[in-house]
């Protein structure tokens, strides 16, 4: 089923002021409701290769898979949607994949990334993401963060051992928990969301949310929701204008209308059409 | 798509092409040129027996040769027609135009002569004129002189020989000729009766124009005319492209309407005559109980029989041999008998659906076949309508469908679309005998569809161009990955891919190393020699392709245990690598930060682990200064270190961008495994052991030394030996302090003291409380602190008291609740301030046992270096 009718994509990345590498990936297709974002580390350009690899797999598997079977499906088993199983198979394989290259290559070694899948599908979001990387979501006025990161800021926050003031000013703010790529295995937190026409969706490096407060991200998002590739453009303004210390990237999904799944004989006529 | 660009839209490209196709179709014979061409296909796939009743007696090369060139006198047709009406042939026709008297030069001479002798030349023997009167043969001596001139004005009139010849007949049809044209006002003179007896006179209601016209006409000259017993015309009415597929079997002249010869001949045949034959213009003609359904100009879509078994559809006999005897006559009884030029050069040959020359002769024979057997082809009149129909629904399913369907179900669709159309074509010819023209929706349905699939290929052409870049890039991702996964054939061929570049280069000089390691050395010879056309002179290139040259030639037996992985290759060369002073020996493992090898200092022999790290590329370049100068220096402190329960250190060193410590080599494993409940240690055992780990801690800490990551793991013990030794002191977490390092990775934190989560300074006491946390594991085999996630975890250590141990294990010394109560107090000033209050309170509390222990653990000790 093509979902391009339904979703409007718009990306864009940066490598920002100071460095002079853009380690963070980005990867879409539209047709699929697919977006990946990912925020490589490691030295030189090990974190390039990592983020690259993580959107290329995952991309180029999850397409595969794609065509050949309806992510709303539910597998009778398990009763969980066939999205659930892509997604947590896909992040392990490029966790793998990621993981060996980084112990058999030497100029590899130690690299990882972090990542955001968003999943479009039969009137919802799955959401899969690791590390600090974030998926926004701007619903009417409401602007608000959709995942919680994996770094050992959230976690002192949660813990109860810093207030969200003393969290901006943290030295460790990139400090991560988990990422893809560092251990032979790795969870991801995997979420599905309602999504509705107009919601505007926001897929963000820490280039971006480390630089720009999130309600100014709000705030632009709704002035310039209209034209989501002059949204994209200005929010990595802003992120180089307040300094761009990091990489910054964004991808802006807009829901257009509804894309509710056809079943059965449906499905498999429209299947013909482009 | 936007409304501007509406020209790019597939719709409209359906629209294009449906203009042109219809405006070819008129400009051009080519698409009608195609429907013929498939009419011609359908004729040859038909399968019709033609009528046994007809026999060709052909005028061919033969009997030129054998009777003299054409004209023959009509003496020798006379003959022939003579012996085959004796025969009793049904009909005798002739394909042969007697428009002109054949006068022989000698003829006019014996008229005179015979005038002279007061003789009338019977000029006209046939109708002699009655005004004149006979006069009397002469008598006398002349009488022998006249009957002589009388036998050679009779041989030698050889028209009325002929003419005699076909009266006794009397069942012989001549043709004539008509030109086709719209006639310009009245005939130049009445036609003679004979010919006009032929007119038809029975033509029913039927189209205006539903004949072709004509506005002159040759016929046999008046005696032989007359003797004929009807008339029929053979005209050949080609087609666009120059064939014959059709036979008109009317033609008007003036007011007046001619039967074609093959009508007329299928009359005789059937013993009817003009009047039994009626005609509907357009529509059909009628021939007693046969009915001839014809296209819009009254003509018949003649079936042309196949040749059967190489013979050919009807029996063909030369004139030559029939006339000589040769073929016997009596053949020919109860035939329709049809006679005709077939030599080359005599009469028009005619393209035809099987033949691509056929004399008229034969075309006639598979005209009157198809009229007496009703074999003829159907084009109905409501074909135009059905064939309107289809075109326009081809034309609706190249502009509303196909754009929107798949490629592959497009292809589908469209090929099926073609079956159909060619399938009802044929099944209609061969089965119905019903021609309808449904090669324009066709030649439509392939154009469309090529053109459509051409753009769209087009298109995605261009995009793939701007999306090139990106793919060599997705390529060389990918190759990572597939390397990463272990299939390196997979890898190689993604790799080969990339356009070569000096990045590229690292990444096959890697493959090729992962090669070698699997003992696949051919293959990282290609991978080499691949390398090579890019830059022969990359790193130690040229030597690893004569090496990889040489092995792959080389059958090596046994295993040579290989080295995943690793920044050097180890054990494919016979010279073992050095780093440093140091011979590497093997691979030990992998730690956090690199490869762990084994190996030996040669001057002294001493057998040392090497530690590498690979921090030039573990780091950006601006960083990198400070991190190696911090790395050196934690290595300097920690070397100064030297304590039987620490890990000694003896070198630290930089080669191929690689950091590298050196230290002693252990036996042992470390603690991990006696934290698990089933495989604990005996509870004097632990004591004795993290006692001397906290003496260990105690020695470092006064030397302003922390370790800031003590855990089991990081913790050696060999129980042979019963020798505890703290490793990794000071670089367990070198690169923590890089604050702006983006994403170092922090490891589970169940071993850390709150001030550490919260970021403070930490000092030995930080150490201690790590320790005790070990210490609680090792004895009970869980964790004084544990949450679902790390949040709780976290919260736990920050603000919670441990488990009770008890409760995880009732049966430990009750003392043990307050001594691990202190060493795990959130603040570090109400714990044991050094590792030596630690160790002498966790002593204490255990008595002398674990004491003694402590003191024989030093000799092992000392026995282990």
């Amino acid at each position: 089923m093509d979902l391009s009718q339904a979703l409007e994509v718009a990306s864009h990345t940066d490598p920002g002021m100071v460095r002079e590498h853009n380690e963070d990936s980005i990867a879409s297709i539209a047709e699929k409701g697919l977006v990946v974002l990912a925020d490589g580390m490691g030295g030189y350009n090990a974190g390039e290769v990592a983020s690259g690899m993580a959107t290329t797999v995952i991309t180029t598997e999850l397409r595969q898979l794609l065509d050949n079977k309806a992510p709303h499906e539910v597998d009778p088993q398990s009763g969980q949607k066939a999205a659930l199983k892509m997604l947590q198979e896909q992040v392990t394989k490029a966790n793998t994949s990621i993981y060996q290259a980084s112990q058999s290559q030497p100029q590899y070694a130690g690299m990882g990334t972090t990542l955001v899948i968003a999943l479009f599908y039969d009137n919802k979001m799955m959401v899969a993401h690791i590390g600090d990387s974030r998926l926004y979501r701007l619903r009417g006025d409401e602007f608000s963060q959709v995942t919680k990161d994996h770094s050992l800021l959230q976690e002192q926050v949660d813990a109860g051992m810093l207030t969200k003031e003393q969290a901006k000013h943290s030295a460790n703010k990139n400090l991560v928990t988990r990422a893809l790529g560092i251990d032979p295995a790795v969870e991801a937190e995997i979420h599905e969301y309602d999504a509705q026409p107009g919601d505007i969706y926001l897929l963000c490096s820490d280039g971006l949310s480390d630089m720009v407060g999130d309600d100014d991200i709000g705030m632009a998002l709704q002035a310039l929701g209209a034209n989501l590739n002059l949204a994209a453009q200005q929010l990595v303004q802003m992120a180089n204008d307040n300094g761009g210390r990091d990489n910054v990237s964004v991808i802006l999904i807009k829901i257009l209308r509804e894309y509710p799944a056809r079943q059965g004989l449906a499905s498999k006529i429209f299947g013909w059409f482009r | 798509m936007t409304k501007a660009g509406f020209w790019k839209t597939d719709w409209f490209l359906g629209v294009a092409v449906v203009i042109f196709v219809v405006l070819f179709n008129r400009l051009s014979d080519l698409i009608p040129s195609l429907e013929r061409k498939a009419y011609d296909l359908g004729v040859v796939a038909t399968s019709r027996a033609p009528l046994d009743k007809i026999a060709v007696i052909a005028i061919d090369e033969q009997s030129l040769a054998n009777l003299g060139r054409w004209p023959w006198s009509r003496d020798v047709l006379a003959k022939m027609t003579d012996s085959l009406s004796a025969a009793k042939a049904k009909v005798i026709a002739y394909t042969v135009l007697f428009s002109e008297p054949q006068v022989d030069a000698g003829y006019t001479y014996v008229v005179k002569l015979l005038e002279m002798a007061g003789v009338g030349a019977p000029a006209d023997a046939a109708a002699p004129d009655p005004n004149v009167p006979v006069a009397a043969p002469p008598a006398g001596p002349l009488a022998p002189f006249v009957t002589l001139l009388k036998e050679a004005e009779q041989t030698l009139n050889t028209d009325r020989r002929l003419a005699d010849s076909f009266t006794r007949a009397g069942n012989v049809v001549p043709m004539t000729l008509f030109e086709l044209g719209e006639p310009r006002g009245r005939p130049d003179k009445p036609l003679p009766d004979y010919v006009t007896k032929n007119n038809l006179s029975k033509i029913g209601k039927g189209a205006e124009d539903g004949m072709l016209p004509t506005r002159k006409v040759d016929f046999p000259i008046e005696i032989i005319g007359k003797a004929a017993v009807a008339l029929g015309h053979l005209n050949a009415t080609p087609d666009v492209d120059g064939g014959t597929r059709t036979e008109p079997l009317v033609l008007g002249y003036f007011d007046q309407v001619y039967p074609s010869l093959s009508m007329m001949v299928a009359a005789r045949s059937l013993n009817l005559g003009v009047a039994d034959i009626k005609v509907q213009p357009g529509e059909k003609v009628s021939l007693g109980k046969l009915n001839i359904v014809t296209d819009p100009a009254t003509r018949m879509y003649t079936y042309f029989y196949k040749d059967r078994d190489a013979r050919p559809a009807f029996p063909v006999d030369s004139f030559y041999d029939v006339i000589t005897g040769k073929i016997p006559v009596s053949k020919y009884q109860d035939k329709i008998v049809l006679i005709g030029p077939t030599a080359a050069g005599l009469g028009s040959a005619a393209v035809t659906p099987v033949s691509p020359a056929m004399p008229p002769v034969l075309v006639l024979a598979h005209s009157v076949s198809s009229i007496l057997s009703e074999h003829f082809f159907v084009a109905p009149p409501w074909g135009y309508w059905v064939e309107l129909l289809v075109f326009l629904l081809i034309a609706a399913y190249l502009i509303a469908l196909l754009p929107r369907l798949k490629a592959g179900m497009g292809a589908i669709v469209t090929a099926a679309l073609l079956a159909l159309l060619l399938i009802v074509h044929f099944v209609l010819m061969t089965s119905a005998a019903m021609w309808l023209q449904l090669m324009l929706p066709l030649v439509l349905l392939v154009i469309g569809h090529v053109l459509l699939v051409t753009k769209r290929f087009v298109l995605t052409e261009a995009g793939k161009v701007k999306s090139d870049a990106d793919s060599a890039e997705s390529n060389r991702m990918l190759g990572l990955a597939f390397q990463g996964q272990g299939q390196f054939d997979m890898a190689w061929d993604k790799f080969r891919k990339v356009p070569l570049d000096d990045g590229l280069m690292d990444n096959l000089y890697n493959l090729a190393l992962d090669f070698e390691r699997k003992r696949q050395f051919n293959k990282a010879e290609n991978v080499f020699q691949y390398m090579a056309g890019h830059n022969p002179k990359f790193r130690d290139l040229e030597a690893r392709l004569n090496r990889a040259k040489v092995m792959s030639e080389t059958v090596i037996l046994g295993g040579g245990s290989s080295h995943p992985g690793g920044s050097m290759s180890l054990g494919t060369g016979a010279e073992k690598p050095m780093l440093g002073r140091y011979q590497v020996e093997k691979e030990l493992g992998k730690g956090a930060m690199g490869v762990v090898y084994q190996g030996k200092d040669p001057k002294i022999g001493r057998v040392v682990a090497i530690k590498t790290m690979a921090l030039s590329q573990e780091f950006e370049a601006d960083e990198l200064v400070e991190v190696k100068e911090r790395f050196f220096r934690e290595a300097e402190t920690a070397g100064r270190l030297s304590h039987p329960n620490i890990v000694t250190i003896f070198d630290a060193g930089e080669e191929h961008d690689l950091c590298y410590i050196a230290m002693e080599l252990l036996k042992g494993k470390d603690l991990i495994p006696y934290t698990k409940p089933d495989n604990l240690l005996p509870v004097d055992k632990v004591v004795s052991i993290v006692a001397r780990v906290a003496d260990a801690l105690g020695y470092a800490h006064k030397q302003n030394i922390v370790h800031r990551d003590i855990k089991p793991a990081n913790i050696m013990y060999d129980a042979e030996s019963d020798a505890p030794k703290v490793t990794d002191f000071g670089i367990a977490r070198i690169t923590d302090s890089s604050k702006t390092k983006t994403g170092m990775v922090l490891g589970t934190p169940s071993y850390m003291s709150p001030e550490q989560l919260s970021g403070k300074k930490v000092d030995g006491r930080s150490d201690l409380f790590s320790l005790a946390v070990s210490f609680y594991q090792m004895l009970c085999g869980a964790l004084p602190f544990a949450g679902d996630s790390m949040a709780q975890l976290m919260f736990r250590i920050a603000s919670e008291p441990p488990t009770d141990i008890l409760s995880v294990r009732p049966d430990l010394p009750p003392g043990l609740v307050a001594f691990l109560d202190k060493a795990m107090a959130k603040e570090a000033e109400e714990r044991y301030q050094t590792g030596d209050e630690f160790a002498a309170a966790l002593r204490a509390a255990f008595g002398g046992g674990a004491a003694a222990a402590t003191g024989g653990g030093g000799v092992d000790m000392d026995i282990s270096l």
